[in-house]
Parts: structure tokens; C-alpha cells; sequence
């Protein structure tokens, strides 16, 4: 995909072998930046019956430039399945060349969806040096929630087979935590803060709830604005999963600490609130305390990969600068992940006790 | 062996021709983000290469007294008890920086074993300690970093 000049002709061919009833021809071809771990690419195609469109290539990198390994196959599922759902707010998925043949590496193609991001909006907003309390940061905020909040409301019946489905919560929590642990022990060298978070998590588990859908990277950077409609599109779903409502929120909350502004941490109550109103969950299970849990739960595939890939390199596996530059995202992980277990034992015990309470009394299920 | 110019100021210097003659006649979008990147990446070398030995030294003798003490309140922990035992065999004496990361990397074992005894056995005073020890570790990451924020995001 980063051959600038063979790609057009490929991409011509790609489409034309989709059967869509008209010819392809590629007009132009560029290569896109704002994504770390795919190569993305924008072609204009003008169609054999004068439309003109612009698609959007996914696709994986050269093996030697891959940081964060993801399956395009589990992903074009995934996209193809939600497509067909109207709540969830995304571009169209329209084909995927699923062997490499015509565009080099399994790609997807999608519909272009012209932005900006709401993290441009928020960038720009910071650039015109607007203050925290300005109203536009509110709006994109409540524009960020009402987004994520379609998420875990997807029906869980309509998607593919491939995304794992656990047994239960609990299940699914002891796998979550452990990871922390097995990546470790995959790494060149030790890691005692993720040892470390592996026995802290499992010691601290807060109240449970019904597994969901889950975005896996939810930020700013991954909503766009679509000005055909004014609506909002989620883009990036390599790691969609099947696991608790709370993990994009801490997912968020850690993402955001490195690459604000920020949205939750202006003012938590007042993004819970409105989070809570639009999917219908309970303050017990939705606060400060579980969303900063989950902030370390969740960070584990992305945290993972992060170091593996500096492992691979130092394995002489790999290399890149986005390998080396990203360590730092591991020492901001670091820092996040143990000031957030030193905050949260005593909330987190106390929210896990008023649960059992209620069960025992019979006023939640376990 | 020429050691003045030291190590850090050379990848420093690097990192100054990288902005003041390189950068400007970088074009592309993606091109202006590597050479922000690779900015950031010599910066963070360049405070690793002045005092990563010392640091690695100073970090391995912490982890090792912190995993004997915590063997000492749980005997049978047979975890530590090898890993401490690895961490004996390694290349203790060298400061060659393969064999000082190397050591570190063994005390780190041995450190996580403790760890996962000391929560896993609700010891809180030895959890506590060891998640102070974590702080020190993260305090020099931290120092490493210096200034970072996600580049070509948006």
C-alpha cells in the first residue's frame, strides 16, 4: 500500500473485480496520517458512470514496521456486522481484499468520511486558546458521549461468530487480569508494574455487570464529523471486543491522559451523568472509582503491544521509530496504572461490599 | 577511546541537526511526523546513554533486598526462592551495559514473584513497599521522557 505509484492501478483493478457493475478508474492516491497501527491510505475513484468517490484503504503494514497486531479478517467481520446495525454511527464497510492479491496486504475499503475528528475540533479549540469552561468544549464532550454510548447497546445476537463470547463476567475478568501476567512473561525483560497490576486487579474487582460490545479505542481522534449530515461517524475498530461497558470509558480516561484535552477529567460527574442517562446504568457500577479501574483493565491489549513490539525489537525483529517513540506511552502507562490502584483500593472495596449487600438483600442480581 | 564528546551529547547534537537541517526540507505530512518523533526518540537516548547504568544498578539492589526480605516473611514461596537464585547466577560483576540490563532484568523476576507473594498473601506493609519501589522505577521513566505528547494525531 505505500507503493505511491503501482497503487492507483491496483486499486482500479481491486474494484473492478468487486462486480459493482461499473468500472473503476483511481484518480488519485495518497497515503493518510492520524493512525498508529494500520497503513491508511485515501484514493478519489471516478466510476464509469460519472460518480466520483472518495474510499479510504485499511490495511496492515510491512510485517518488519508492525507495532500492534490486529486480524483484518476479525475486523471486516466485525465492520460488516455492524454496518447493518442503523444505531451504530460509522462509515460503510464496503470490501475487503482479504488475501492480499490486489492491494498487497489484506485491506479494507471504506467509505471516506471528511471530519475533522472531534480531536481536531478539540486541538483547534486549544489552539484559538480557548478556556476549559468554554461552552464548544462542552458540546464536543456531550457530543463524545452520546457517540460512545451506542456502543455497548448493540445487540450482542448480530455479531460474527469470531468475537469471543465469555462464559461471564467473572470469567471474563480472570482472563482480563491475568493477561497482564502472560504478556509480561512474553517480553526480553521483566516487567514488575504489570506483575504487579495483574495481582492488584484480581484482589480489587469492582461490582460486575452484563457483558457488551466494546470499542476497544475510544478517543476523539476516532470520531468524525460527517458534514453530509452533521452527524458523527466511530472509525477504528481493530479492537472491538465482547467485555465489560466500563473498559472504553477507562480506556478513554488513560488515552486522554497522554493526548488531551480532556474531556472526562474537566469534569466527571457531569460526563458519568450524562453516560449513565444515555445507556441506562446505575452510579454503583458507572463512577469515578470503576471507570479509573477499568482505565488500567483496559489498557492491557494496547499496553502489551506497545512493549512487545520493543521487545521484538530488541530481539532484532522489528524496528521503526513509532517502536521506540511509543516507550513513552509505556512510562505514561506506568504512571497512570499505579497511581490509580494507590487511589483505588478502599472505593473499589467499598463499591464491591454495597453490591454483595444488595444481593444478599435481593435487590440486584450477582 | 575518545569518551569527551560524551554519548548523550552526540545523540544531542544529532537531534539538533535533525531540526535545524533536516526537518525544514522534510515536505510530507508523514515525513514531518517521523522527524518529530525521532526528535523525541534522541532526547529520551540521549538521558538513557548518561545514566541508565547507575540507575539499572541502584534499581537491582532495591528489588533484590525487597525479594529476599519478602522471602524471609514467606519461606516457602519457592517462586522467589528461584528466581533469587537466577538472579545469583547472572553476570553480577560487569558493567557492560548487555550484562548490566541483563541482572536488572533478573532482579525485576525476582521483584515480580515478591510482589505477586506480598498481594496474593494480603501482606499489606510488603505491598506497600513494593508498589513504592515501582514509584522509584516509574520516576525514572518519567525523567527519561521529558516532555512527550502524541504526535500526527488528530
Amino acid at each position: 500500500m505505500n507503493d505511491l505509484d503501482a497503487m492507483p492501478d491496483r486499486v482500479s483493478a481491486f474494484l473492478n473485480a468487486q462486480r459493482t457493475g461499473r468500472t473503476a478508474t483511481v484518480r488519485s492516491y495518497a497515503l493518510m496520517t492520524g493512525g498508529y497501527s494500520r497503513v491508511m491510505a485515501r484514493a478519489e475513484v471516478e466510476w464509469s458512470d460519472g460518480v466520483v468517490q472518495t474510499l479510504v484503504l485499511r490495511g496492515d503494514p510491512p510485517p518488519d514496521k508492525t507495532m500492534l497486531v490486529t486480524d483484518r479478517d476479525t475486523e471486516w467481520a466485525v465492520l460488516r456486522s455492524l454496518s447493518s446495525q442503523p444505531s451504530i454511527p460509522m462509515p460503510a464497510a464496503l470490501h475487503y481484499d482479504g488475501t492480499g492479491e490486489y492491494l498487497g496486504t489484506k485491506a479494507i475499503v471504506l467509505e471516506f468520511c471528511a471530519g475533522p475528528s472531534l480531536q481536531a475540533e478539540l486541538n483547534a479549540l486549544v489552539a484559538e486558546g480557548a478556556m476549559p469552561d468554554d461552552a464548544r468544549f462542552t458540546a464536543i464532550r456531550d457530543a463524545f458521549v452520546d457517540t460512545i454510548a451506542t456502543v455497548p447497546q448493540v445487540d450482542l445476537d448480530a455479531l460474527p461468530a469470531v468475537l469471543v463470547r465469555p462464559a461471564d463476567w467473572a470469567a471474563y475478568m480472570s482472563t482480563v487480569n491475568r493477561s497482564w501476567a502472560e504478556n509480561e512473561r512474553l517480553l526480553a525483560e521483566s516487567n514488575p508494574t504489570m506483575r504487579y497490576l495483574a495481582a492488584w486487579l484480581d484482589a480489587h474487582r469492582p461490582p460486575p455487570m452484563p457483558l457488551v460490545l466494546q470499542h476497544g479505542d475510544l478517543q476523539p481522534a476516532n470520531i468524525l464529523l460527517d458534514p453530509s449530515d452533521g452527524g458523527h461517524r466511530l472509525i477504528d475498530w481493530e479492537y472491538a471486543h465482547i467485555g465489560d461497558p466500563r473498559e472504553d470509558l477507562g480506556w478513554y480516561v488513560t488515552y486522554s491522559a497522554a493526548a488531551g484535552p480532556q474531556l472526562y477529567g474537566a469534569d466527571p460527574e457531569a460526563f458519568l451523568a450524562r453516560y449513565r442517562q444515555r445507556t441506562g446504568t446505575s452510579e454503583l457500577h458507572v463512577n469515578q472509582a470503576t471507570i479509573a479501574y477499568f482505565s488500567v483493565v483496559s489498557a492491557v491489549k494496547v499496553f502489551s503491544q506497545v512493549v512487545q513490539a520493543a521487545s521484538a525489537m530488541a530481539k532484532g525483529a522489528t524496528g521503526g521509530v513509532m517502536t521506540t517513540y511509543n516507550l513513552n506511552a509505556a512510562t505514561v502507562g506506568h504512571m497512570n496504572f499505579m497511581a490509580a490502584c494507590g487511589a483505588l483500593a478502599e472505593p473499589i472495596d467499598a463499591l464491591r461490599a454495597m453490591h454483595e449487600q444488595l444481593v444478599a438483600d435481593n435487590e440486584v442480581t450477582s | 577511546m575518545i569518551s569527551l564528546p560524551s554519548t548523550a551529547q552526540i545523540i544531542l547534537d544529532c537531534r539538533r541537526e535533525l531540526l535545524e537541517v533536516i526537518g525544514p526540507e522534510v515536505k510530507s505530512e508523514a515525513g514531518k511526523v517521523s522527524v518529530q518523533m525521532l526528535e523525541n526518540v534522541l532526547r529520551n537516548a540521549a538521558t538513557r546513554a548518561a545514566n541508565e547504568i547507575a540507575w539499572m544498578r541502584d534499581e537491582t539492589a532495591a528489588m533484590e533486598g525487597f525479594a529476599r526480605d519478602t522471602l524471609a516473611a514467606a519461606p516457602g514461596a519457592s517462586t522467589i526462592a528461584d528466581a533469587l537464585t537466577a538472579l545469583a547466577a547472572g553476570p553480577r560483576e560487569s558493567l557492560h551495559l548487555d550484562d548490566v540490563a541483563r541482572v536488572y532484568s533478573l532482579a525485576g523476576e525476582a521483584f515480580s514473584c515478591a510482589i505477586e507473594v506480598a498481594l496474593g498473601s494480603g501482606h499489606e506493609e510488603l505491598a506497600d513497599r513494593g508498589a513504592a519501589l515501582l514509584a522509584v522505577r516509574s520516576a525514572t521513566e518519567v525523567e527519561i521522557m521529558g516532555e512527550w505528547g502524541f504526535v500526527g494525531r488528530g
